[in-house]
Parts: structure tokens; sequence; C-alpha cells
């Protein structure tokens, strides 16, 4: 059957889309655990292990490439929410210079939630984000999630989206590519540090990255708030980061970011924080999406950051009432 | 979590949730990418469609059908759900574009070739969600009208005239356009 010019079009259409890598990396970081294995899988299974075997001698770093601390990195490891992970901290030490500006990739740490690269600006700058880019090597490209800098010390903190399948799995050679920075000045009328006019150049840092491993943590028992009933996902923990599934039954995503009125921008009608033993809120993100497609619900993929080992609490707040559970981290 | 697939196949085949990703992820992309409204918005559907996917895994019957149409149901369903939580205002149909009726096809090539891809898809995307899909499905994936139909509930015949009439909106939409650019 013959396509008309539109159908031809549609066939061949040039798309924008996801990078199918990287969906599948979340995916499977999501994913319910596996029940059974079957004896139909074994001669796969056997030649993935050799592969993956031969992937991991090739790209973890060797342990005594590990850093016990990135240098003059307390503060550092801190902000990044690292400072659980010292030793799980790759050291780099990869140097470009460009433009009179010298870009130290000092250290770097991934997980299955995230990629994280500790740089050292000198002088002391902030890179031009919509210049910059990451990428592994198969040439896929990682959003960066957020960052963050000290204008004092020329400290830069890049964190990025998880590694991609199978980089997640093996570790990865990544390359950051940075073609303008700005110079980061106080401004002593405005008493604030401030970025200054872009500088072009060429920076090229590239660092291969293991992967810290995840370890399963208990999953905490359900709980009521007020009519809602919430039930918990896998729950695990790596050196740095911790992650849980909360699913709230009966509710869909709209409903949960509604706010209540008070006069001004409202207050969140849920909250999902994660607080570490001393107390603190250790939350960095968390994302609603529909638990099914035949009811109504919603999951909600929490990470926060693992500084020590102990009891970290998950509160769920819903219309005012609160649900804590405890998740004990090793 | 996995499943036995024999469809097709003389010996059973294990589809584990890798399995699927790799199989699968490249097509899931593709039709995301037509029927959601943006980029960002179509990695989060890819990835709801796939999580959705490997959580049904056990549930597929290779008695009841290919493991692709199985897939694309559940790809469909996760669209759908998207849609109907965004609520999109706007995205109504043009009822002056439904009955615009199609003149020559000398206008519409002219019209296509000036058209750029990233205008297509912008155009593509404006159109009622089901239409979105089954032209995803049908061009997107290059599935046939009868398992473009198996994904959204209709028959082979039905479907066929389904995509005809989303089809014929695109086309009443690139119209309009090129008339008034």
């Amino acid at each position: 059957m013959s396509l008309d010019p539109l159908e031809q079009r549609l066939t061949h259409i040039e798309l924008e889309t996801p990078d199918p890598g990287r969906v599948s990396a979340r995916v499977l970081t999501l994913r319910p655990k596996a029940r059974r294995v079957s004896v139909f899988r074994v001669p796969a299974v056997g030649l993935g292990t050799i592969a993956l075997a031969l992937a991991v001698l090739y790209f973890v770093p060797a342990a005594a490439a590990a850093l016990a601390g990135v240098p003059g990195g307390g503060d550092l490891l801190r902000e990044a929410g690292l400072a659980g992970a010292a030793g799980k901290v790759t050291t780099v030490g990869a140097v470009a210079e460009s433009s009179g500006y010298r870009i130290t990739l000092v250290g770097a740490y991934a997980d299955s939630e995230r990629t994280v690269l500790l740089l050292r600006t000198s002088p002391s700058a902030t890179p031009g984000f919509a210049t910059m880019g990451l990428t592994d090597q198969f040439g896929r490209s990682y959003p960066m999630q957020s960052g963050s800098s000290d204008g004092r010390t020329g400290d830069l903190i890049l964190q990025f989206d998880p590694l991609g399948w199978p980089d997640g799995t093996t570790g990865a050679r990544v390359t950051l590519r940075l073609n303008s920075v700005h110079r980061f000045a106080y401004d002593s009328a405005a008493r604030d540090w401030r970025n200054g006019p872009p500088v072009a150049g060429t920076w090229t840092l590239q660092a291969s990255i293991g992967i810290d491993e995840a370890v399963t943590l208990a999953t905490p028992s359900a709980g009521q708030l007020g009519g809602v009933t919430c039930t918990f996902g896998a729950a695990r923990a790596s050196a740095a980061t911790i992650v849980i599934d909360v699913y709230m039954h009966g509710v869909t995503p709209d409903q949960l970011e509604q706010r209540i009125p008070d006069g001004g921008k409202g207050l969140p009608v849920f909250q999902l924080l994660l607080i570490d033993p001393s107390g603190d809120v250790v939350t960095q993100s968390y994302g609603l999406s529909p638990a099914s497609q035949s009811s109504d619900g919603t999951v909600i993929h929490l990470v926060g950051f693992r500084s020590v080992p102990g009891n970290y609490t998950v509160r769920v707040v819903y219309q005012g009432v609160e649900l804590d559970r405890v998740l004990r981290v090793p | 979590m996995e499943a036995v697939l024999s469809a097709g196949q003389t010996q059973p085949v294990t589809l584990t949730a890798e399995e699927l990703c790799r199989r699968y992820s490249a097509s899931v992309c593709r039709f995301a990418a037509i029927v959601a409204p943006n980029t960002g918005e179509a990695e989060d559907l890819a990835q709801d469609a796939l999580l959705r996917a490997i959580r049904a895994i056990d549930s597929y019957d290779p008695r009841r059908g290919t493991p692709e149409a199985w897939l694309w149901r559940i790809v469909v369903n996760a669209s759908r759900d998207a849609a109907r939580r965004r609520q999109r205002m706007g995205w109504l149909i043009d009822r002056i574009g439904l009955i615009t009726p199609r003149e020559t096809d000398s206008v519409e090539t002219l019209a296509l070739e000036k058209l750029r891809d990233a205008d297509l898809v912008a155009h593509l995307r404006r159109l009622p969600e089901r239409d979105r899909a089954l032209l995803a499905l049908r061009y997107g994936l290059g599935l046939d009208t009868g398992e473009a139909g198996q994904a959204v509930g209709l028959s082979a015949d039905s479907a066929g005239k389904a995509i005809r009439r989303a089809l014929a909106r695109l086309r009443a939409r690139l119209e309009v356009s090129f008339r008034e650019p």
C-alpha cells in the first residue's frame, strides 16, 4: 500500500526522543526486585556476567584510588551530600586550562540516583551551564540536576542524572566539556557574590567512575493518614543516598500537589521528608507519578542524603496529619 | 521479575526487565516523543510506560498475543493517563480545521516541503490524544493497522478508519497553518 506525502513524512520524521539508555537506567532502578530465576536465562546470564566482569575490571577504579577524603573537601563533601561517602569518591585530578582559567576535576561519585562531580576553579568561576555537557563512553549525555559553588575557594559541585544502562552497573568513562565560564567575584557594593560576563574557552575533563552499590533496607509498615492508606515500597541506601518509594492510595498526583489556602501562596497539602539521625532534614528531591492505570493512587520516589549510619525517619504529611516510619540504615 | 515468552518462537525466551528495556526502550521513547507535548514529558511518559510494563511482566500471557501487542497496550494506557492528568485546555479539536476540505495534493506537498520536522511534530502534538497515539503507533513505530488497533482496543478496520480521520485532522491543521503563516 503506497503512502501519501504526509504519511511518508510521518514515517521518516526526525524526532527529539528521550535517551533510551537513561530512561532504561531509571526504570531498572525503580523496578520491583526480581522474584524468580528462569532456567532459560542461564546461558544469557553467564555471558552477561562475563561481559560485566570484564567491563568492571576496565572501569572501576582500583581500591587504592578511592579517596578517604577529597583534598580540602570536608565542606565540599557535605554540600554535595557525600559526607557519608568519602571513601567511595573517586579521585580524578584531571586538569584543563584555557583562557586563563584552570579547572580541576577533583573527584567523582555515582550511584543509582545521581552522578556528582567535584571541581575546583582558579580563579574562582562558575561554568556557563548552557554550553556545558557531560557524556559517557557511548556518547549519551546526562542533564545537570543541580549545582553549587563556593566563591571564596573556587569549589564547585555539579550533580547530574544517574548513569545510563549498563554504565549504572559497570561504571563509566565520562567526559565533562565546558565552553565558557563566568568569573565569580564578590561585589562589595551589593555585598554579594556575582557572576561576571562569560569567558569563552575549552575545558575537557575525563574521569572513570565506579558505581556505589546500594543495599536493600527493611520495608516500613503501612499506615493511615486520615482516610488515606500509605504504604512503602523498595527502600535502598548507598553510601551517600537513600531512596524509597511511598504509595498514597486513592489520591492522584494532582490532589497531592494542591495547596491549602493561607492568604499567601498556600501551604502544600502533601509533604515528604527524610530526617537523619541528628534531626536534620536530608530530603534531596521527590517526584510524584500515578501508581497504576486502573485505580487512583500515587507513587512518590523519595531521594535523600545519607551521611551516617543510623535510624532515618520518613515523615509523610497529608492534610495536616503526620505519619513517621523509621529506616534503619547500616 | 520476568516472563517466559513463546509467541512466534520455537523455544521459550525469558523477557526480563533488562531485556524489555533493551528491546523496546527506543521504540517506547519514539512513541512518547510523538505523543507527549514536549521532550521533558516524553521522558516521563517513556519511563512511566516501561515501569508499568516491568511491574506487569508476570501478567503477560503468550496465549493472548504477542509481547509487542501486550506492551503497546500498556504504553497507550500510560499515555492516556498522562493526557488525563494534564487536562490540557486549548488542545481541543479545531472544528474549522475538521471540516476544512482537502484541496489538492499539490498544496499539501508544497506545504510539507516547507514544513520542518519540528513544526510537523508541533502540529501532531496538538491533535487529540487518541489521534496522536494512533499516528505514533502506525507511523512512529511502523505497526500495521491491526496491531495499532489492538493497542487501543479497536478492530483493524476501525483502526484504519480512525487513522485516516486522524490524518485528515492533521492535514486540516497543516493547511490552516500554511494559509495563515
